[in-house]
């Protein structure tokens, strides 16, 4: 007890008072999450149990606030384009007391002082999340870090982010399960189906494939089996088509193995008449299986002037891999290159001569691009095959948005070359950084690129219009950075630095000049909470 | 340091305050002290007279029990120790009721980490007041004070994201409403009318302190870092009002 030198006196009074736990937590080593939300920075500061947002009100300045979250925090990811971040807690664990807090996910919109909470309550602590692309939902699963004592890994709670928590939202779903737990899940883009206009979630499990209506996901789950005696497959891609949009029976599923030549398709047919007393459901899923003659490290499904398509790189034939579903008959397109991914550019380059899509494939493990033209020509299921060579593989490919959504960036595998490749005009233009660390950031409002280095504290400002590059050399490390609109119309360049308590520099995105460069050090030293307007 | 200093004075005034209250007991077979005690001022309806000092200065080892939040970022508990430079003078002398003007200085330090990162904050404190003072006999005085002060509270951090150190300062007002006792230790000339004495005391009350808005900014900046602009980042407001405690010697002329 140290309080015993002090005044015998005051020996009662000098005995009490405890400071707030999060000072007791040190900033070095101590689990962030950051996020890039749409006119802020996220800092999920776990051990102060808040979110701290940062929003560049202008220039010159950067306004704080903060929002509390739950104990445990599990994973969180923002929603509604950046609008609104997601968290997801376990609360205390056991829960002992009144005061004890229960699992919930949380959603947080900073747009209000201070930012509005929207809890959903769940009945026991998961630690997966996964945030639908069109923010109508989120899947709560079991990510393997519960501290539960028994748990079903096949259990997952659905929130309808759109809807306020009830009774029936969250809602809960458990899969039926033939061995297998949930490892990835797909949101499909509303599709006509049977029993009319759904959007269904696809989870993959590691040995079979489940089907839940996003409409009624009260009603039973469709699981489909891929187990095939004592062989698992492990599914490990999905692709969706809705086919004709004017016809409800023919959406399709394709789902990639891993490691198997043979691709799943599952045709959503109408539920067979001596079956529908007994289903739930109005579709059905029909499963074949085609061999695209090889491992397929990537599937999509696009238009030929003949027709639907499944299109799967198959990089040991070097050679795109183009299946009828309908038939399940296969034809290549060579490509001299083995190719490991594929994303269709139709939208971006418009269809070929033929009516077909173009695709864009790139390499992990080959220095080049290609553009296959899928529009039909005599004797071959395709138009055109383009290969662009480059320096280095692609390690990942950035999209950008409009107005200048017909480049992608092409980030290579030594972390230093960067391609930014024109989809219209096919060029490549090199972008060559000095640091093996560097990481690429588009706008999004598809100006510029930003690329950054942590060890050398460098910056640069590439516009997509003219790429040039305009280097800056920051006085704090530049770990994230962030490109994010101002509360007055503007755009600012945020860029964190994550040592000590962290640090922020302020620029302004469209022209940034160091000497009108702000800094703001000891983030999570500072205390954000506003009190919520009466 | 100031933790160590005001831990012996605990002792000190422990002792010193029996010590008074023994010397000014009245033995049972004497005759009552006030009788053959030669007062050099008599006020007409005084019961006891007493030799009036016009000046005192002091120093005090003083803690304060600080709740508010924006000292978790300086302190492992709610205390505040100072260590004070004080003193009083008497425009008027009246006894046994005086009233004195009391001025002050004090200075506080705490350390801790702030999520593992060496903190410390320093207040200085600048005081004038009043000081109600009535001694019922020549050793022992009681008090107390009201004590106006301008506060200014200084956290350091030294934090990594930058090279010297982050700083955050601010000043606010106070007012010290505290009351107690002094006994006096020795005296220097005559004993009932002694040139200068040395007193000890305790006093006790409330601090009460508007609320210092603390701005977290790098401070030390060298010639380099003065074209840099920084922003300023707030802390936890920092409310040093609170019980207070005092023990201080003195000595009065």
């Amino acid at each position: 007890m140290r309080k015993w030198v002090w005044l015998p006196l005051l020996a009662l009074a000098a005995g009490c008072g405890e400071r707030e736990a999060m000072w007791e937590s040190t900033a070095y080593g101590e689990p962030f999450a950051v996020h890039g939300m749409k006119g802020a920075v996220a800092i999920v500061d776990v051990s102060a149990e808040r979110v701290i947002f940062a929003s560049p009100a202008s220039a010159d300045e950067l306004s704080f606030m903060s929002s509390p979250v739950s104990r445990g925090y599990a994973t969180s990811a923002p929603t509604d384009g950046g609008a609104r971040l997601a968290v997801l807690a376990s609360g205390d664990f056991p829960r002992r007391t009144d005061d004890d807090q229960g699992p919930s996910l949380q959603v947080l919109d900073p747009s209000s002082e201070p930012p509005a909470v929207i809890e959903y309550p769940l009945g026991d602590p998961l630690s997966g999340l996964e945030i639908d692309p069109e923010s109508e939902y989120a899947v709560i699963y079991p990510g393997g870090g519960e501290a539960s004592f028994v748990q079903n890994p096949n259990e997952l709670v659905l929130v309808k982010l759109g809807e306020p928590p009830s009774a029936t939202n969250p809602v809960p779903a458990s899969l039926r399960s033939y061995g297998g737990r949930p490892e990835g899940f797909t949101f499909t883009p509303e599709l006509s189906l049977p029993g009319g206009a759904r959007r269904l979630l696809v989870v993959r499990t590691d040995r079979d494939v489940a089907l839940i209506d996003l409409a009624e996901p009260e009603k039973p789950e469709i699981t489909v089996k891929l187990t095939a005696g004592a062989v698992a497959p492990k599914p490990a891609g999905i692709a969706v088509t809705d086919g004709d949009a004017d016809d409800p029976d023919d959406a399709r599923i394709a789902i990639r193995l891993a490691g198997d030549p043979n691709v799943v398709l599952l045709d959503l047919l109408p539920t067979p008449a001596d079956k529908t007393a007994t289903s739930p459901h109005a579709f059905t899923p029909v499963p074949n299986i085609v061999d695209v003659g090889g491992v397929p490290t990537d599937v999509t499904f696009g238009r030929t002037d003949g027709g639907l398509r499944l299109l799967a790189p198959v990089p040991s034939r070097k050679a795109l891999a183009l299946v009828e579903p309908a038939t399940g008959v296969t034809s290549e397109v060579d490509l001299g290159y083995s190719f490991q991914r594929i994303s269709l550019v139709t939208d971006v380059v418009g269809e070929s001569d033929g009516g077909g899509d173009v695709a864009l494939l790139w390499s992990t493990d080959s220095p080049a691009v290609a553009f296959v033209a899928l529009g039909g020509a005599v004797g071959k299921p395709y138009k055109s095959v383009e290969v662009r060579t480059l320096e280095q593989p692609v390690s990942s490919v950035l999209d950008v948005p409009a107005p200048n959504n017909h480049l992608k960036i092409l980030a290579s595998q030594n972390g230093s070359g960067f391609v930014v490749l024109n989809l219209l005009s096919r060029t490549t233009t090199p972008l060559l950084a000095s640091a093996t660390d560097t990481h690429a950031v588009v706008s999004s409002d598809g100006e510029r690129l930003w690329l950054s280095s942590e060890s050398r504290s460098a910056l640069a400002r590439v516009g997509l219009s003219e790429l040039h590059p305009r280097n800056l050399q920051l006085y704090q490390r530049v770990s994230r950075v962030f490109d994010l609109e101002r509360k007055d119309q503007g755009r600012a360049l945020v860029t964190l630095d994550t040592a000590g308590s962290m640090a922020f520099t302020l620029l302004d995105a469209k022209t940034p000049d160091l000497t009108q460069s702000r800094e703001y050090l000891g983030i999570l030293l500072g205390d954000y909470a506003k009190e919520e307007a009466q | 340091m100031i933790r160590t200093l005001c831990a012996v004075s605990s002792a000190l005034v422990a002792l010193a305050l029996s010590g008074a209250a023994l010397a000014d007991a009245p033995p049972s077979d004497a005759p009552p002290a006030e009788a053959e005690s030669e007062e050099p001022i008599v006020l007409p309806g005084a019961k006891k007279p007493h030799r009036v000092q016009y000046v005192s200065l002091g120093l005090a080892f003083s803690t304060s029990l600080v709740e508010s939040k924006g000292l978790d970022a300086y302190s492992d508990d709610d205390v505040l120790p100072m260590i004070s430079v004080f003193g009083t003078v008497t425009p008027f002398a009246t006894r046994p009721f005086s009233v004195h003007l009391a001025f002050g200085w004090d200075w506080g330090q705490t350390e801790a980490l702030a999520r593992g990162i060496p903190s410390s904050l320093d207040v200085h404190r600048l005081s004038l007041g009043i000081e109600g003072r009535y001694m019922p006999i020549s050793r022992l005085a009681l008090f107390v004070r009201a004590l106006p002060a301008a506060i200014h509270a200084e956290g350091n951090v030294q934090d990594a994201s930058f090279a010297d150190h982050l700083s955050a300062g601010a000043w606010t007002w106070g007012v010290d409403l505290t009351g107690g006792a002094a006994a006096r230790l020795a005296a220097f000339g005559n004993s009932e009318n002694p040139a200068a004495s040395v007193w000890m005391g305790l006093d006790m009350g409330y601090r009460f302190a508007g609320t210092a808005e603390m701005k977290l900014k790098p401070a030390g900046l060298t010639e380099d870092d003065l074209s840099r602009r920084f922003g300023e980042l707030p802390m936890a407001a920092l409310d040093l009002s609170g019980f207070t405690g005092r023990l201080h010697v003195s000595v009065w002329f």
